[in-house]
């Protein structure tokens, strides 16, 4: 038993390092999409932070707490990896919401401490819905591999974010 | 419109005062200048805070992240952990003129109040170095705790605080042994961290737990945890050690707290992921640094109004004492 909790301890301090530890540079993506579509409409599609179908990558999505601050959600992504991620503030008449990945391996996403923003807001004849990171690469230390460097960081949010906004866009103006 | 006209009363009474107080020293002192260190495309953003307007954009490293400014203005001092150096810049024209290797990942960043010695935090190498702020030669190292952030200085020049971030606590330098004297608790990965002017309390803003320890520096225990907003970055005092002003990166917020009361009264909105946090000389403005939103936000310290956006560079950090005279 003692063996047991020795382990766990050695467990839980490896992965509280892995998810704290980062590197030295913050890096930030920012993707805008303007949809010609109300942003009720854009809003729709988005609002539910326990259905992200609309980021094609995402298979299907579990968790509780609807969406109340300290919600949770498991996306289940195509070929079965996981990412776990934490609504921290939600704003609905603002069509805001902010969140943060909890856990996700990096070999997935090339990112630690991610948290992000996607909000909704009317432009002229529709709107604009964005998505915003704040990230460290996948590699805490200094001279990272390329695939984990803050470049390799940066394009897999900015393909993910490009994706997902498309998606969105198309299921808004398809629906008008 | 109108704000701007108030600030810009207030500001010039204050850069009025600073330079009436600055006379019998000299007349070549600068106006007061505020260093933003943008990290996200390698420059330092000079502000003038007469107006507000930009004197200056500086090319410095790859992404800087840490800076300190003498009390004087003429010294400034800038870190970068991509670089891994420390920069120096000219108080009149703002560019480099000196450079140095830091460790591996030099961050915060602290002057002595004598102005001669720069201490960083070296991020990788869990060590606080001793630099001549002159030459940026390096004259000694501290062994201090797992990833080591803010740094801050005792009005007495005889302690340097370190945030040992992946430690849960402080370290306290002695300045003169260059050893490591006590170390104290603290809430989850702390960072930023201030010490008041009497020197008699050291507020530090815990990222992971949302809270601040407050310590009381004459027997090195923590007295008080303060709960504030959603992942606070940064710390900044008045220079009557009555308020402290906390950023809150998660919340696009800055928490305000009375040090007698030593409780949360206010919490203003800021702009975007604020981080890099400072109040002014005379304590009646607080600059903060906004690093999703690009721009330095001026609050009044009692009204918390804002006054002023100032656009910066892409990603403030402006992490450390920021403004001459600045707490």
């Amino acid at each position: 038993m003692k063996r047991a909790i020795a382990l766990f301890t050695i467990l839980s301090v490896a992965f509280a390092s892995v998810t704290f530890a980062h590197g030295p540079t913050r890096k930030k993506v920012i993707v805008n999409k303007e949809v010609a579509a109300p942003p009720e409409k854009v809003w729709a599609i988005v609002q539910d932070f326990h259905d992200m179908s609309w980021l094609p990558v995402v298979e299907r999505t579990e968790g509780d707490g609807g969406n109340e601050p300290g919600a949770t959600r498991t996306l289940i992504l195509v070929g079965g990896a996981e990412v776990v991620e934490k609504l921290e503030k939600y704003d609905a008449e603002g069509r805001s919401y902010f969140y943060r990945i909890t856990d996700v391996d990096v070999k997935v996403l090339p990112v630690t401490n991610y948290s992000a923003w996607i909000n909704v807001k009317p432009a002229d004849g529709g709107s604009v819905v964005s998505w915003k990171g704040a990230f460290y690469r996948g590699y805490p230390n200094n001279d990272p591999p390329p695939e984990l460097s803050d470049q390799a960081a940066v394009d897999a949010v900015t393909g993910l974010y490009e994706a997902g906004l498309d998606s969105v866009k198309q299921r808004a103006e398809a629906a008008e | 419109m109108r704000e701007r006209k108030v600030y810009l009363t207030r500001a010039r009474e204050a850069g009025l005062l600073l330079l009436l107080a600055l006379a019998p020293v000299g007349a070549s002192q600068a106006a007061p200048f505020a260093y933003v260190t943008n990290q996200g495309d390698h420059s330092v953003s000079v502000v003038d805070l007469v107006d507000g307007s930009i004197a200056a954009t500086v090319s410095v490293g790859e992404a800087p992240a840490g800076v300190a400014v003498s009390k004087d203005g003429q010294r400034i001092v800038i870190s970068d952990p991509k670089t891994r150096q420390v920069y120096l810049l000219d108080a009149g024209t703002h560019a480099v003129i000196a450079r140095a290797s830091a460790g591996q990942g030099p961050l915060g960043i602290a002057l002595s109040p004598d102005a001669g010695r720069v201490y960083v935090a070296d991020w990788f190498e869990d060590q606080l170095l001793v630099l001549d702020a002159t030459t940026l030669d390096q004259l000694g190292r501290v062994a201090v705790g797992d990833s080591p952030s803010g740094v801050a200085v005792s009005p007495d020049g005889r302690r340097v605080f370190v945030s040992d971030r992946d430690d849960n606590r402080i370290s306290v330098i002695d300045t003169e042994k260059l050893e490591v004297v006590a170390r104290v608790e603290t809430g989850q990965r702390p960072f930023g961290l201030s010490v008041d002017a009497a020197g008699q309390r050291l507020y530090v803003a815990n990222v992971a737990s949302n809270d601040v320890t407050v310590i009381d520096l004459d027997s090195l225990t923590s007295i008080a945890t303060l709960p504030v907003g959603n992942t606070p970055y940064g710390v900044a005092i008045t220079p009557d050690g009555t308020r402290a002003f906390v950023t809150n990166q998660h919340d696009n917020s800055v928490s305000v707290i009375d040090t007698e009361r030593l409780a949360v009264i206010a919490q203003p909105e800021v702009g975007e992921f604020p981080e890099g946090i400072i109040v002014g000389p005379n304590g009646a403005l607080v600059y903060v640094a906004s690093w999703f939103s690009n721009e330095l936000l001026v609050l009044d310290s009692r009204s918390l109004e804002l006054v002023q956006r100032i656009p910066t560079g892409d990603g403030p950090r402006a992490f450390g004492v920021f403004i001459a005279g600045g707490s």
